[in-house]
């Protein structure tokens, strides 16, 4: 060990901090944005429960949303990640299968407005 | 006159073996963790000894065996992308790192286990285009850099013990 070792840890540290600045755009989360390749194939409001099948050339998932939270239930690719990766209800927070290129991110898209004026 | 490339030849054949039968027992031994691309990353240790041992190209050589036969064996080719971006990021930020004289090969090996993690998140951000994927990181680097510390200190002991050997010339 030497002293530069102990800057190297501090760079890697300091850098893991960067991507929180991505949550600051964020606003209330209430769908699961779900992409394949980028684009997006489906908007899932949590607060309705429900099954998405999601089929496609690289593989299958499916994404369930059950009491306001999103997870991944099933998938067929080897290494099964996504399984591991539990729930997500908050904003900003993803899931994803990148074998399957496939994101699940849960954004606030809507504003409130549209629940108060129903 | 062949005996130095056909010593090289063994040598990255080892280093690649070594490096592939640790991807192996990883593979057999699926850590709980709760993020994709959170392991031990144990094989990479071999990369570094390749690195120390022989050089940039040798490291380079055994990196993409490495990656191109464990994605063949365990990892399937879904995570080929991801593993090449990672693994060659890692390659050029050890290459790096090692030239500067202030870094043992515990730091080395830090930064490149890091590496490794941010060239696959950047990649997965890049092809499903969701830059919240990038939040990953506030986990995947600190862990990515202490199992990287951790391995530097596994290839420090090897290294030493390696080098002091007349068998094992270091080139």
């Amino acid at each position: 060990m030497k002293k530069g070792d102990f800057l190297a840890f501090s760079v890697i540290l300091l850098c893991a901090l960067l991507p929180l600045f991505l949550l600051l755009g964020q606003g209330v989360g209430d769908e699961a944005v779900v992409r394949v390749n980028g684009q997006v194939v489906a908007r899932l409001p949590l607060e309705k429960d429900g099954e998405y099948p999601i089929k496609t050339e690289y593989g299958y998932n499916l994404l369930r949303v059950e009491g306001g939270r999103a997870f991944l239930a099933q998938a067929d690719c080897p290494g099964l990640d996504c399984l591991r990766e539990g729930s997500v209800s908050a904003p900003g927070r993803v899931l994803s299968c990148l074998p399957h290129h496939l994101s699940v991110a849960v954004e606030g898209a809507r504003l409130p407005f549209d629940a108060l004026t129903e | 006159m062949q005996a130095g490339k056909l010593r090289r030849l063994a040598a990255a054949s080892l280093l690649c073996a070594g490096s592939l039968i640790l991807s192996f027992l990883e593979s057999l031994l699926p850590l709980p963790l709760p993020l994709p691309g959170m392991k031990l990353g144990l094989s990479n240790a071999f990369v570094l000894l390749a690195l120390y041992l022989y050089g940039g190209g040798m490291a380079a050589l055994v990196q993409l065996g490495k990656v191109l036969l464990s994605c063949l064996l365990f990892a399937g080719f879904g995570a080929l992308p991801y593993s090449l971006c990672g693994g060659l990021l890692s390659l050029l930020v050890m290459w790096s790192a090692k030239r500067l004289p202030l870094l043992s090969p515990v730091g080395v090996s830090a930064l490149g286990g890091a590496a490794h993690n941010l060239g696959q998140v950047l990649l997965g951000a890049l092809i499903t285009k969701t830059p919240l994927l990038l939040l990953y990181l506030t986990q995947l680097l600190p862990v990515g850099g202490f199992t990287g510390a951790l391995l530097g200190f596994l290839a420090a002991a090897a290294l030493k013990k390696l080098q002091g050997s007349q068998r094992h010339p270091a080139r």
